[in-house]
């Protein structure tokens, strides 16, 4: 059994030298602590918070902003042990298409140098440990009863039903906190070592520029200035502290290779994603009643469907593989979110077409949507560092987000076979609500809001190619022998799912490479 | 005659009237317009002012809208057909038109717009 041990009690100018270092004590982190438990090599868990939630530590996350509005950076993910899951998380699961992993003519800059079947292996111990209840997904319609509800009948067409999964803590609604769910099970692990309050502030490379030789490390103080500082000397290092700052340590650390470790291409920071979530792109209208509770939530994760043994799920419109790939689309994920009572105009639409199509609609129902879009990759949207610096001394992030009018237009095409297949199948009709980039980006800024997943994705991506990528088919960085990445950082392109189970099966393929790494 | 025959003949006279109801609905309690020259097209709508009152938003969608052409168009895709006939086919062939937002059937678009253009 090991305690957890707080940085801040030891002693000046400690050194550490666990086998295996992981920065970052989030999901991927955790889950990687967890698989390498029972192997017989000595790991550090260095985490920058504490087990509750420290201001002047999430303080360290201050950045700028610049191009499309975004989150900002320090209320966009938690720097506490559990990392966003803590209260950041809504709990979306769903794993990642097989297409997403392909090479696509109409995709610059796509394709994973593995496909699905590299992650598949890793899935079950994924969604055991996001506790989102048995494999069902695209399957969950099979082991509906009629008290769950129907799955809309859509005319035969490029969208389908698919499903979301939730993370679930036990007699709890709650997605699973990673800090406490798992706090017992790492202090069980007798060679895993967390740390809190330990903040990484740089990566120390050797002179061949091949190798890290030491990891520098602070405390916080009270006030936000550093306070302990102490080296960890392992024998390999895993980044697993987000798309943000696993670019932000890697640019920084910039002593012996002055753009920064890994990044001799020029693309540590770049090609930076995410899922921006634009509210109420068009309204659904059905003809014959309210919707399936299957497809209909306020956000409210108590108000998601409880199906077969307490799996949470919920129904959602996405477009099909072979959809997508006659249409050349990228991802995208449809959600029914809140009823709306429609106008005058909207009344006389729905009346005349359901007339037409000999439908009754004196009970129709109307609801708005929303979406999760995936983005063309971009290398424009990226991650630098600002001429700020924190209270460690650290580079500030300077991030810029961009959406293309492009990104828009091709969703736009999903929502309008969406249309479609609902007229076809006579169930009921859609209104688009955005014809131009002022209208979506409007459904981006609701309420005063900026409407994104704030699933930071993408800024050290994963190629065999050194040149169109920052860590290769292992999450190794290229040309550095001992350092390796977690976490959706390295998804060059990301498709529509949430990333949270994706990544811990990336994390969990990752601890299968470094037990032979490391042996 | 016996009970049982009068509770059948009275069961049978209920339900044939209960069925017949819409069609005698439509017959002898349609509303009645002022006469058109596209009254064979406006016909095959169930309720004009609905049609006509989207037909405000259908004519944004067709800035080139002319009812002559329209109803030419209407009547060669119509014929003998329902609308709901030609509708349901245009709706599985992607033949629509987006009128402020609304995705509808193209020939629906076309009669709400000519609803409107005849309505005072």
């Amino acid at each position: 059994m090991t305690a957890f041990l707080d940085a801040r009690t030891l002693p000046d100018n400690t050194t550490l030298t666990p086998d295996l270092a992981i920065i970052g004590g989030g999901p991927a982190g955790i889950s990687l602590a967890l698989a390498l438990k029972d192997s017989p090599f000595s790991v550090a868990l260095l985490e920058s918070g504490g087990l509750e939630f420290e201001p002047q530590t999430q303080k360290l996350y201050q950045g700028r902003e610049t191009g499309v509005r975004y989150t900002a950076l320090d209320q966009n993910r938690l720097r506490v042990f559990g990392g966003s899951t803590a209260n950041h998380w809504g709990g979306f699961c769903r794993p990642l298409d097989t297409i997403d992993f392909e090479e696509r003519s109409w995709v610059p800059n796509s394709g994973w140098p593995f496909g699905i079947g590299a992650l598949k292996p890793y899935f079950a111990r994924a969604q055991a440990l996001v506790e989102a209840g048995p494999w069902m997904y695209d399957d969950t319609a099979r082991h509906l009863n009629r008290a769950d509800g129907e799955v809309m009948k859509l005319a035969r067409g490029g969208v389908y039903t698919s499903f979301f999964q939730f993370s679930k803590t036990r007699d709890d609604n709650h997605p699973t906190w990673f800090g406490p769910r798992y706090f017992a099970d790492l202090k069980a692990a007798p060679r895993v070592q967390p740390y809190l309050h330990a903040s990484i502030t740089g990566l120390r490379i050797n002179r061949d520029a091949n190798r890290i030789e030491q990891l520098d490390v602070a405390t916080v103080t009270e006030m936000g200035g550093a306070g302990k500082r102490f080296t960890v000397k392992p024998r390999v290092i895993v980044l697993a502290c987000g798309a943000i700052e696993n670019a932000r340590l890697l640019l920084a650390s910039n002593d012996v290779m002055p753009a920064g470790v890994g990044n001799q291409n020029d693309l540590v920071g770049r090609f930076f994603a995410d899922h921006p979530i634009p509210r109420d792109v068009a309204t659904l209208v059905l003809f014959g009643g309210p919707v399936s509770s299957l497809y209909w939530n306020t956000n409210d994760i108590n108000a998601t469907t409880t199906i077969g043994d307490g799996s949470l799920v919920r129904a959602v419109f996405s477009p099909t593989e072979s959809f997508i790939r006659g249409q050349h689309l990228m991802g995208s994920l449809t959600t029914v979110e809140n009823p709306v009572k429609l106008d005058e105009v909207g009344t006389a639409a729905v009346v005349t077409t359901a007339q037409a199509l000999g439908v009754d609609a004196s009970d129709a129902h109307a609801y708005l949507l929303g979406v999760g879009l995936e983005l063309l990759p971009d290398p424009e949207r990226r991650v630098t560092l600002s001429g700020e610096r924190d209270g460690l001394g650290m580079p500030r992030t300077a991030l810029n987000v961009t959406i293309s009018d492009a990104d828009f237009l091709l969703y736009r095409k999903v929502l309008r076979e969406l249309g479609r297949q609902l007229l076809a199948s006579r169930l009921g009709m859609l209104r688009l609500s955005y014809r131009d980039r002022g209208g979506w980006m409007g459904g981006m800024t609701k309420d005063k809001q900026a409407w994104w997943g704030n699933h930071h994705l993408g800024t050290t991506r994963m190629s065999a190619d050194p040149k169109k990528g920052v860590v290769d088919a292992d999450g190794r960085v290229h040309g550095i022998e001992n350092l390796f990445v977690a976490g959706s950082s390295v998804f060059p392109t990301y498709g529509s799912s949430n990333p949270t189970m994706n990544l811990i099966a990336l994390a969990l393929r990752l601890a299968d490479h470094l037990k032979t790494v490391l042996t | 005659m016996k009970r049982r025959n009068l509770l059948a003949g009275a069961s049978a006279f209920v339900i044939v009237v209960a069925a017949s109801g819409p069609l005698l609905k439509r017959r002898f309690f349609r509303k009645r317009y002022s006469p058109t020259p596209y009254d064979d097209v406006l016909n095959k709508l169930d309720d004009r002012e609905w049609a006509a009152q989207f037909g405000e938003t259908a004519l944004k969608a067709l800035p080139d809208f002319n009812p002559e052409r329209v109803v030419a168009q209407l009547r060669g895709q119509l014929g003998q057909k329902s609308l709901q006939m030609v509708a349901q086919y245009e709706a599985e062939a992607g033949q629509l038109v987006e009128a402020e937002g609304w995705l509808v059937p193209q020939s629906v678009v076309l009669i709400a717009a000519l609803a409107k253009s005849v309505t005072p």
